[in-house]
């Protein structure tokens, strides 16, 4: 099975390889940010393509597959990888070549992917990343004599210094021979039931599907015979009734020699790879010094160190986000009361600058409020993720985490959720185990996401307007606390009842500590920020229109403010809703927030302020202040600490974003989807009702 | 599922189950190595049967290869070290896995290999997970997981 090629122009590559192997940063420097972030079909698995320029004014495009360490489809993230390189991938072509990137310093377990992808029978490059980290570590290598065993072009590099790329595109350019020859060899005995598979499938296939030896390794790894149809089924090949027979008899006989098969198929690769290091590579020293992630390990991974410093990067992260962003934020408020006095003073009266001042305006200002700190979140977020940190905080909080049934990894997506849920519920695809991941996505809506952070201040400010800074931080983080319990609580339950499985397998790597790449950083923070101004722009916008047509009609002339509200679609609507929602302490007005907060949580703030605005007739300085004069029919205040407080409190627990219901579809089907809506908003109207009846039972109001 | 020596095939590692010879037998073949999982490779079956069972090479008729029976899964036995038992700087070599479940995949792929050396490194502040190193880098896993390992301490 070897055959020789040269690919002719080549025009697609794929970008493969190990997490933390410094392919993110390949990616960017060969694209110089010509690139797309998107989604592949179906799955929320992040889909990113560029296009390289090359010296002779040719370009190619690039697609950059997720980081895995295998395509073993154990994850979502590898099927992917795997389909793109079987291209089976709707929208997606079929790479003319793999650029397989490979840390230098971690090279026995990084050649284990460029194994199986060899197997597929693409021609592979190698880019030997870090080259530079080498001689630190007391080891030399030799990429050519690598390069001969491998059969595959090995260019040196080292990315973040964008050495090496400009050869790497010369190849790309030129096109290079390929010469495809297994590598790995097993068992006689199983080697033979191998070849059974390959000859069944060739037959079956009519010898056009070039992918068959990978597939026939596939099949043998797998120890069952439903396995195996779910593997056929997965990789595309339907089998004529003798074929199944066929194969059923094969995998008897493979039966016979053991369970082990897969291991065996696994230590063949590494046998081979550990023999390729050995003669490739040296250990210049027979000692390493203790090296510098060792050094500093000893310190953040310490019994007491350790904790001072990850509640310290904790703190100093939520104290970036609490304090620095107040500074820009205000500036954007600046910003968007002056366009709409602007536009108050220079737009004549009337439907359109109702709409525009009162509807757009407040709406998406009042959701613009808070790119500084998403900013500040995912630069946070990037940052320590790319240094390495992140994999320690996993691995200092993964007993805790693994308390209510979760996982070490859970941690990242839960902490990412304190900005947004949807990029939380998108970095759960590292965790491997279905259960576990599903758990991770259900609750992570009660970590507090910054769409409540403007929820909690302006309740914060009605609750205790003239308290210390520090008094209302504290309420702040009483709040932060009750959705963290919460969602142990919940955590722990679903692991207990629903989704009852085996301990998780928590299996990670700790990588190297290594300098940011600020320009990977940077970039990742804004187009994260990105997609969340898109948000902003569209679901947002439009909801803020629907919103203020539903306050706005039908309009009856010659009423006041009060009385046109109450009998808009949005008045009637919370009039309708009013009983539910009376034993919390809510009346109808607020019942329009939590109608218009169903979409987005932030849409509360400016739809309160388009309810006040509209309805007092009194025009207050602000919102707070407005709150501050709501009353009920019977002059009561509305907006007393109990009410203030179990407003909180119901949007720690409610579900009220529609892009997170969104996003769980996409990830976990509509059936958890809803179950997740209806869990979360039931909690939040029981925990409600418990405070607010308990508090009036104490003599609060 | 168990097997007779004789039946299975050539290559792959089996670990003893259990001798069914008369007690005479059953003592010889105790001594040459054939104790309960002691891990079996069958090499040549021309009748007479070549297998390496621990480090010594045997020779077996036909007949005595049919008495003595393997399965593919070793099974824990409490009195072996497991890489969860490990100390901080310890190191040991691979020897061979409990289970053969999901789990047990996803640690080979990763490099914890048969025959493989790891150095256990550290272990997180509450106890719970191990941090090893293998084939040169740095791997965190719970001990839960590192149970189904069995290891042999090196020196």
């Amino acid at each position: 099975m070897s055959e020789t090629n040269l690919p002719a122009r080549i025009r697609c590559v794929a970008l493969a390889g190990n997490p933390n192997s410094g392919k993110t940063t390949l990616f960017n420097a060969l694209t110089r940010l010509r690139q797309k972030v998107g989604n592949y079909p179906g799955v929320t698995v992040e889909k990113k393509v560029g296009t390289c320029a090359l010296a002779n004014g040719e370009s190619i495009s690039i697609i950059d597959l997720p980081g895995t360490y295998s395509l073993s489809v154990r994850s979502p993230d590898e099927k992917i990888a795997r389909d793109v390189l079987l291209g089976n991938v709707r929208d997606t072509p079929r790479p003319d070549v793999v650029v397989c990137v490979v840390d230098a310093g971690n090279l026995e377990r990084n050649l284990y992917l460029v194994l199986q992808i060899q197997d597929l029978g693409i021609p592979v490059v190698v880019a030997l990343n870090m080259i530079d980290e080498l001689p630190a570590k007391g080891i030399s290598l030799d990429p050519t004599l690598l390069s001969t065993f491998l059969q595959a072009p090995v260019v040196p590099m080292v990315a973040i210094k964008e050495e090496g790329v400009d050869a790497l595109k010369l190849l790309l350019q030129n096109g290079f021979s390929y010469q495809h020859k297994r590598s790995w060899l097993l068992a006689p005995a199983i080697e033979e039931q191998l070849n059974e598979i390959v000859r069944l499938l060739k037959h079956e296939t009519n010898h056009k599907d070039i992918f068959i030896f990978f597939k026939s390794v596939a099949l043998i790894s797998q120890a069952t015979l439903e396995a195996n149809q779910r593997a056929l089924q997965d990789m595309g090949i339907a089998l004529s009734p003798t074929g199944r027979e066929e194969l059923k008899k094969i995998q008897d006989r493979i039966a016979h020699l053991g369970a082990h098969v897969r291991s065996t198929v696994i230590e063949a690769r590494y046998q081979w790879i550990k023999s390729v290091c050995a003669q490739a590579s040296k250990r210049l020293v027979t000692t390493v010094a203790e090296d510098m992630t060792q050094k500093i390990d000893a310190v953040v991974t310490h019994r007491v160190w350790g904790w001072v410093i990850f509640i310290g990067v904790m703190t100093l992260m939520f104290y970036m986000i609490f304090t620095i962003a107040t500074y820009p934020m205000d500036l954007i408020n600046a910003l968007f009361d002056h366009v709409s006095k602007w536009m108050l003073a220079h737009m004549p009266e009337g439907f359109t600058r109702n709409l525009v001042v009162n509807g757009i305006l407040a709406g998406v200002g009042g959701v613009v409020i808070f790119l500084p700190q998403i900013l500040i979140l995912f630069f946070f977020i990037g940052l320590l993720q790319d240094t390495g940190y992140m994999a320690r905080a996993a691995f200092l909080m993964d007993r805790v985490m693994s308390k209510v049934g979760l996982h070490g990894k859970s941690f990242i997506p839960l902490l990412s959720s304190f900005a947004c849920a949807i990029p939380g519920i998108m970095s759960t695809r590292t965790i491997e185990s279905p259960k576990d991941r599903l758990t991770t996505m259900l609750v992570i809506p009660l970590m507090s996401c910054s769409a409540r952070l403007p929820v909690y201040t302006l309740m914060i400010a009605v609750l205790i307007p003239n308290a210390s800074g520090w008094k209302k931080a504290s309420i702040m983080l009483l709040m932060y606390f009750l959705g963290i319990i919460g969602a142990f609580i919940m955590a722990l339950i679903f692991k207990k009842t629903l989704l009852k499985g085996q301990a998780p397998v928590f299996v990670m790597e700790l990588p190297p500590y290594r300098l940011p790449s600020w320009k990977s950083v940077l970039l990742q923070m804004f187009e994260r920020s990105g997609l969340f101004l898109k948000r902003a722009g569209t679901i947002i916008l439009a909801l803020s229109i629907v919103l203020w047509a539903l306050m706005t009609f039908p309009q009856h002339p010659g009423q006041s403010r009060m009385e046109a509200l109450k009998g808009s679609y949005a008045g009637q609507l919370g009039t309708w809703m009013e009983p539910a929602i009376k034993p919390l302490g809510f009346d109808w007005r607020i019942g329009i927030g939590l109608v218009g907060s169903f979409a987005a949580r932030e849409v509360f703030v400016s739809t309160m302020n388009i309810v006040f605005n509209l309805s007092q007739d009194a025009s207050a300085e602000n919102l707070k202040d407005a709150f501050a004069l709501a009353a009920w029919p019977d002059g009561r205040p509305l907006f007393t600490p109990l009410v203030c407080l179990v407003l909180m409190v119901f949007y720690v627990f409610a579900l009220q974003c529609l892009s997170t219901v969104a996003v769980m579809w996409r990830e976990a089907g509509w059936r958890w989807a809803m179950f997740q809506l209806v869990y979360l908003t039931g909690l939040a109207y029981v925990i409600s009702l418990l405070i607010y009846q308990a508090g009036l039972l104490l003599g609060f109001h | 599922m168990v097997y007779a020596l004789s039946q299975v095939a050539c290559g792959a590692t089996f670990y003893v189950s259990h001798i069914n010879a008369d007690a005479g037998l059953a003592k010889r073949l105790q001594e040459m190595g054939f104790v309960r999982q002691a891990p079996v490779v069958k090499t040549t079956d021309q009748g007479t049967v070549i297998c390496q069972v621990g480090h010594t090479k045997v020779v077996l008729s036909r007949e005595i290869a049919e008495q003595i029976f393997v399965q593919a899964v070793a099974i824990p036995t409490s009195s072996e070290l497991t890489l969860d038992k490990l100390k901080p700087g310890q190191k040991a070599r691979v020897v061979r896995f409990a289970t053969d479940d999901q789990s047990v995949f996803i640690l080979q792929e990763m490099g914890i290999t048969h025959h493989e050396i790891l150095e256990l490194v550290r272990v997180a502040p509450l106890g719970d997970p191990i941090e090893v190193r293998i084939r040169g880098y740095e791997l965190s896993l719970r001990r839960e997981q590192a149970r189904h390992i069995f290891v042999e301490l090196i020196p």
